[in-house]
């Protein structure tokens, strides 16, 4: 919140720039009908709710990609589905982290059922956060995640010079790309992440790194959800522009109100 | 007491008639007379708590095993000026507040400089006889900059390398001279071992001690040219009409400055700044995103980012592309800033000394072309952070970079060109306030 | 005999006055308390948001104490001073001419004399100039070298070397010549892209073995790392300016101030299955200068 605030003062200048969120045409998830209670099912889920776009054997269609290859398997559909980042509501929509819309028992569910289509990728990691090194995570951290997720976690802008857009995020126009800050993330997912590599995130997985690095990497961003700041309020851990934004309003903003009361014209002589 | 303090300073200085004219000095009320007065006392605190840093801080970029208090750092390998840094912000004590308490007078010393400038540029302040406090004052403000810059690379950490990184680069895109002058100045090949230990001198030898021989100059020469006053009933040219110097001018000013003190010491306490222990050492594989430079080099960095990928090759020679945003619009800048008073004194044939002031309105020209200017900088400001508000907004950088594009070239001339007819408008109604200004006299102001 | 409005003025003036006193002294009291508590606190073991709030009041109250003395309770005037023009009389200029004028030498002679001290002072100048020169190192070759040799081993910031399964597919990492990890200009970033996505551009066939395809991480704009990998466009980005290079296509800029693609690392595995340079970057890495093309 206080980074919104923060930044807020700088954007005054592109207000009226429109955002390219889209507006839904039509609901590709059809409202969960009263008295279809027990089916928390895994097939029955993923048909009503996943198939619309994923391909009812998981193949993918026009509107989502395949589940077959790639780093698809428990991990990723694990971590989709817990971040919230899956259903979406239309196939273009911006893919983020809401809240989640199915419980655990639902969500590995539906996981154990894409995993019956064939899994190519990883499975959910086991983590022991116990003997992570902090200090190691710190170093990887900083060398392999800092460049985009940003060194206090705050996350990123990414850009790309691609005018067609990206070419698996079925958007129908070229689109934001943005690291996302990683305040919210559940260990589990912070390795999933890490392993599987969503979106455009690279792939940072078994072969890259050993179980104790990426134990070390996820106990460092763990960190970073509440890391020992003792300078007071961070606003926002995006550095130096939202500092600027303090010292002109907050800092000179005072210091000018008090030389006004100071300073008061006198009168004729 | 006072008897005899006057007296023996009278009989071993002949003091009296020095101390009687100077305390009975008279300075001008307005507010926004006092606005240097806060850089000057943001540079004040700046002394006092540099003294304290520089009594901690290790200008080398020798490695040391860190083992302070901070936890994910603790057996980490660091250099021994980002080592000082964290001992200094985490294990000693008052030194954190005194950290962020310099960094923040800092932001606000430019900032405050800044705002001066404009008022003495819109007010006219810089007419004969006041040219060489212009100069002067121009000449702060570089040095207050480029102290900024010096500072803020100091510590090592990530972002401050970062930082160097590109001034490195910028130096090396010089024509003829650009490599001799990066490896000059950092001692070689980017980044070499050198660099911190030399900014730590200029930053808290060289240029505090130009700064405050010039801030001497500055305030001598106002003391000598006396005060500059706003028109107004028993005000001429030939008076200056205010509040002595003893006691009331003094205790305001004291007030001031204990002021802008309270305001740092409030932010350094309660605002965070400049954590390096979350941007980590610094390495020359490694970066962090976001990445901008203190406020105030918010207009250069905002120039790169919008500057399109041009350089100028030929015979086999290059003008790399960090040149023209980086060493020819400032120089530039500095170049017509340094010149203002001159060229318009030429423009306009005036070469009358001048001590009362100008309402913006009055020379609507002026006021037009300073908005203008002002503008032009400020877009290039926001620029700066082009990735954040990309981000905010979750539109595309390049859509931001191209709105910033089309803003620095065409919002400049609209708000000069709205400036002006405003001023003319204000001019011919006789009115105080805008407000107070019927709305036709911006439309025809020549009626 | 005073008039009863005036009288009532000076009341109210004085009972203004006795308020203000009053606050003086509570922002002075406040500041000595502040100032205590501040003692307190730096004894306890310090905090630094307490110190700068308690340091905050101990000014601060000071300030509004002085303030309120100066506006409500010290002379007001407003006092009025003349201002005599700056420049003096013109007989005391024609002799400041005359005596920065000085001697009485014949002109042809002062003349002379003038020219000779000034090439003096001109020659000392120079030769103050040249300490300057120590300060660095010749440029030399320094900026179209690295320390990549044929068949030196990348290996990671810690030493690690890299085998053909020591890096995931979609993966990346940053890579040294061995024996030279501190060595910032050769810091390359190695992509893993799937095997067949990649073609090598014309005269580099062969330096992206089994989809390992590396370039140097030395941003061509301002120098900063191109640390930030979008997978699913394949591109590099340059968190400093925005540069956006493409990694299938040579590394050209496609977005940004950059104007010149990152240089390729002819890759290979040696004997033992380590991935090694063949060779160095085949142009000067990093952000241009003057004669970058001059090799």
């Amino acid at each position: 919140m206080s980074r919104r605030v923060a930044v807020a003062a700088t954007l005054v200048l592109v207000l009226s720039a429109c955002s390219n969120q889209q507006e839904p045409a039509t609901p590709f998830r059809p409202a969960i009908e009263a008295g279809e209670g027990e089916g928390t099912s895994g097939e029955r889920l993923f048909q009503r709710d996943c198939g619309w776009c994923h391909g009812s054997e998981g193949d993918g269609t026009d509107r989502g990609p395949s589940l077959l290859d790639g780093t698809n398997g428990s991990a990723l559909t694990h971590f989709v589905l817990t971040t919230g980042r899956m259903p979406l509501d239309f196939p273009q929509q911006r893919v983020q982290r809401t809240e989640p819309s199915y419980d655990d028992e639902a969500i590995a569910s539906i996981v154990e059922y894409v995993d019956s289509f064939g899994q190519t990728g990883p499975d959910i990691p086991d983590l022991n956060l116990d003997e992570a090194e902090l200090q190691l995570g710190l170093e990887l951290y900083q060398e392999n995640c800092a460049a985009c997720h940003s060194t206090s976690g705050a996350g990123g802008a990414l850009a790309t010079g691609d005018e067609t857009g990206s070419t698996a995020t079925y958007a129908s126009e070229p689109r934001a790309n943005i690291a996302p800050e990683v305040d919210a993330s559940s260990p589990t997912e912070i390795a999933e992440a890490m392993i599987t590599g969503p979106g455009t995130m690279p792939v940072f997985g078994n072969e890259t790194f050993s179980n104790e690095e990426i134990d070390s990497i996820v106990r460092y961003v763990v960190y970073l959800q509440h890391p020992d700041n003792r300078g007071g309020a961070p606003v926002g851990g995006i550095g130096p522009v939202a500092e600027g934004a303090v010292a002109w309003t907050l800092g000179l903003g005072l210091l000018l109100g008090i030389a006004r009361l100071l300073g008061t014209k006198s009168g004729p002589p | 007491m006072i008897k005899r303090f006057v007296r023996g300073m009278d009989e071993r200085l002949g003091a009296s008639s020095f101390a009687r004219q100077a305390l009975n000095k008279v300075f001008p009320d307005h507010w926004s007379f006092m606005i240097g007065e806060i850089a000057l006392y943001a540079f004040v605190i700046l002394v006092l708590t540099g003294v304290f840093l520089s009594l901690f801080f290790e200008g080398s970029t020798g490695e040391v095993v860190y083992e302070g208090s901070y936890e994910p750092l603790q057996g980490v390998e660091v250099s021994r000026a980002y080592n000082s840094v964290m001992e200094l912000s985490y294990d000693v004590r008052a030194g954190l507040v005194m950290r962020q308490i310099h960094h923040w007078a800092a932001l606000l010393f430019i900032a405050a400089m800044v705002v001066h400038l404009c008022r003495i540029f819109f007010t006219g302040a810089f007419r004969k006889p006041r040219e060489i406090n212009w100069i002067i004052g121009v000449t702060l403000l570089l040095l207050g900059i480029f102290n900024g810059f010096t500072g803020y690379s100091l510590p090592d950490d990530l972002l401050s390398g970062t930082g160097l990184r590109i001034a490195h680069s910028i130096a090396l895109s010089v024509p003829l001279v650009g490599t001799w002058t990066a490896f000059l100045v950092f001692g070689g090949e980017f980044p070499a071992e050198d660099i911190i230990g030399r900014l730590l001198v200029v930053h808290i030898m060289i240029v505090p001690a130009a700064i405050g021989g010039l801030i001497a100059a500055h305030l001598a020469i106002l003391w000598r040219q006396k005060h500059t006053d706003f028109p107004g009933p028993g005000r001429t040219e030939t008076n200056v009409v205010g509040s002595k110097l003893w006691p009331t001018y003094a205790a305001k000013s004291v007030s001031l400055f204990l002021a802008v003190f309270a305001v740092t010491a409030l932010l350094g306490g309660l605002v965070q700044i400049n954590p390096v222990w979350l941007y980590g050492p610094f390495r020359p594989e490694q970066v962090s995103s976001p990445a901008q430079p203190d406020w105030y080099m918010g207009w250069v960095e905002g120039a790169l980012r919008l500057m399109p990928a041009w350089e100028l090759r030929a015979f086999g020679f290059e003008i790399p592309n960090p040149f023209y945003p980086a060493v020819l619009l400032p120089g530039i800048t500095f170049l017509l800033l340094y010149a203002w008073p001159f060229l318009e004194a030429r423009f306009t044939k005036d070469l009358e000394p001048h001590h009362l002031l100008d309402r913006a309105r009055d020379q609507p020209a002026r006021t037009a072309l300073g908005a203008a200017t002002l503008t032009f900088y400020t877009v290039l400001f926001f620029a700066a952070s082009n990735d954040l508000i990309a981000k905010l907004l979750e539109v595309r950088v390049e859509t931001v970079t191209t709105i910033y594009r089309i803003l620095v070239l065409g919002l400049p001339p609209v708000v000069g060109y709205v400036v002006f007819r405003l001023m003319k408008g204000l001019l011919a109604s006789g009115a105080e306030r805008f407000t107070q200004m019927p709305l036709s006299a911006v439309l025809h102001p020549r009626r | 005999m005073t008039e009863p409005n005036e009288i009532e003025a000076a009341g109210t003036e004085r009972n203004q006055q006795k308020a203000a006193v009053r606050w003086i002294a509570i922002g002075f009291s406040v500041s000595a308390f502040a100032s205590l508590a501040l003692a307190v606190v730096y004894f306890l073991g310090g905090q630094p948001q307490l110190e700068g709030t308690l340091l905050a009041i101990a000014l601060g109250g000071i300030a509004v104490g002085l303030g309120l003395w100066a506006s409500e309770l010290l002379p007001k005037g407003p006092f009025v001073e003349g201002r005599k023009t700056l420049h003096d009389a013109p007989v005391d200029r024609h002799e400041a001419e005359a005596a920065f004028e000085g001697d009485p030498e014949p002109v042809e002679r002062r003349s002379f004399l003038l020219k000779m001290l000034g090439a003096a002072v001109a020659a000392l100048g120079v030769a103050a100039l040249f300490p300057i020169r120590s300060l660095g190192v010749r440029p030399g070759r320094e900026l179209y070298k690295t320390h990549w040799t044929p068949g030196a081993r990348a290996v990671t910031r810690a030493g690690t070397p890299l085998t053909v399964n020591d890096l995931d597919v979609g993966g990346l990492l940053t890579v040294f010549p061995e024996g030279h990890v501190d060595a910032a200009d050769s810091q390359t970033i190695v992509i893993r892209l799937d095997e067949g996505e990649y073609e090598d551009p014309p005269g580099r066939e062969g330096w992206a073995p089994q989809g390992f395809v590396g370039y140097s991480k030395i941003c061509t704009h301002a120098g900063c790392p191109v640390g930030l990998y979008q997978q699913e466009t394949r591109e590099l980005f340059c968190p400093c300016h925005q540069s956006v290079f493409k990694v299938l296509e040579g590394a050209e800029p496609t977005a940004g101030p950059a104007t010149r693609p990152l240089p390729q690392l002819p890759l290979g595995f040696d004997d033992d299955g380590y991935l090694v340079a063949t060779g160095d970057f085949t142009e000067p890495v990093g952000p241009g200068f003057w004669d970058r093309d001059h090799d």
